[in-house]
């Protein structure tokens, strides 16, 4: 019989974009920035486990994100695991033609 | 010629730099980018971190879900319309190591450190799209390797090649939208294939944008040992308080059929 692991996951976010967007002009280069932000926090309500698969964390958890090892774990409420609560800042330097 | 950098913070304070590249438009329709990039395995991946970009608070990690999402290296993009078509192909190659790998803690364990190398990375990425309609299409080969340095491991294990392949599908219908993600990653030549997809319809009212979506992910294995399986339900609803900002709840039921090891 296949065993069954089940985690339930509630998350709010608060998506802001952009934080800042501001050009400035410096003799023939255009430097640009912006930002991008995410406010989030996420709960596992219930769900089984097996701790031969746990790994070290508190499960039942609920993994967001593999790549940046985001893993919402049993118990209370969280901030937000990758990505869903993140900084991105952008930076953009382009060459003008002044002519 | 534009160079840009992008750098990312995450809970725990810390700020990594994710981008870094220049990009030189040579004619009306091709440009060259050199850098550091995000490597286009899916159709949001350029948009993995912007929360506000994406319909979900984070994307099922059924699909999105790697060891690698960036690389050094270069790419050509042509862009060009015919008819009623807009069309864009992008070729790139280049390499990635990623030390400490996030994903390998997950498999090896919290405490646990493992190095991720993929080289010899060559990919294409054609994409079209018409009024409500849009197709992509990527193929990807590398070499990986693994070097699992909390064993004790001082050098990274034999490359092992493999392919992915991927297609998405969109479709904007008046207030309808449908999302199609299909990932077939052929890795024989180390442990097996990996077949995900994610499918996703959601309804635009206003300021409010429901949504519900299914992904899976489930493994092939070359030996007799369990295939990893599980899939995630998620319904999510936004609502958009300005021109750039919103607030959204979602819910996940995932559901792992994993045979127990």
């Amino acid at each position: 019989m296949p065993f069954r692991r089940k985690a339930f996951l509630f998350a709010l976010g608060a998506l802001l974009c952009p934080l800042l967007s501001h050009a400035v002009d410096l003799q023939g280069l255009e430097f640009t920035g912006s930002g991008f932000m995410t406010l989030a926090a996420g709960r596992v309500f219930g769900g089984t486990r097996d701790a031969a698969v746990d790994q070290g964390f508190h499960c039942p958890c609920f993994i967001s994100d593999y790549a940046q090892r985001g893993v919402y774990e049993a118990g209370h409420w969280q901030p937000g695991r990758a990505p869903s609560s993140a900084c991105r800042a952008a930076s953009v330097l382009q060459m003008v033609d002044s002519a | 010629m534009t160079g840009q950098a992008v750098s990312r913070g995450a809970a725990n304070g810390a700020a990594n730099l994710e981008w870094l590249y220049a990009t030189v438009e040579l004619s009306g329709n091709l440009t060259v980018q050199l850098g550091r990039k995000r490597l286009p395995l899916f159709s949001y991946s350029e948009a993995q971190d912007v929360g506000y970009a994406l319909p979900w608070i984070h994307i099922p990690p059924q699909l999105y879900g790697w060891e690698v999402v960036n690389y050094d290296g270069g790419s050509l993009v042509w862009r060009d319309q015919w008819a009623q078509w807009n069309g864009t192909v992008q070729v790139f190659g280049g390499s990635e190591t990623r030390k400490d790998s996030g994903f390998w803690r997950i498999y090896n364990g919290r405490s646990s450190r493992t190095d991720v190398r993929w080289s010899d990375i060559l990919g294409t990425e054609p994409s079209v799209s018409r009024e409500w309609f849009s197709a992509r299409v990527v193929r990807i080969q590398s070499h990986t390797q693994n070097k699992l340095v909390s064993l004790g491991e001082t050098s990274f294990s034999e490359r092992k090649r493999q392919v992915i392949h991927g297609l998405s599908l969109g479709a904007d219908v008046d207030n309808w939208f449908a999302r199609g993600e299909f990932l077939y990653i052929d890795r024989r030549d180390d442990y097996g294939k990996d077949y995900a997809n994610l499918l996703a319809i959601g309804y635009r009212h206003g300021p409010w944008q429901p949504l519900l979506s299914r992904a899976i992910y489930r493994q092939r294995l070359n030996s007799d040992s369990v295939p990893e399986r599980h899939g995630t339900w998620s319904a999510g609803l936004r609502y958009d308080l300005t021109d750039d900002s919103a607030i959204k709840a979602q819910l996940d039921l995932w559901n792992d059929r994993t045979a127990p090891g």
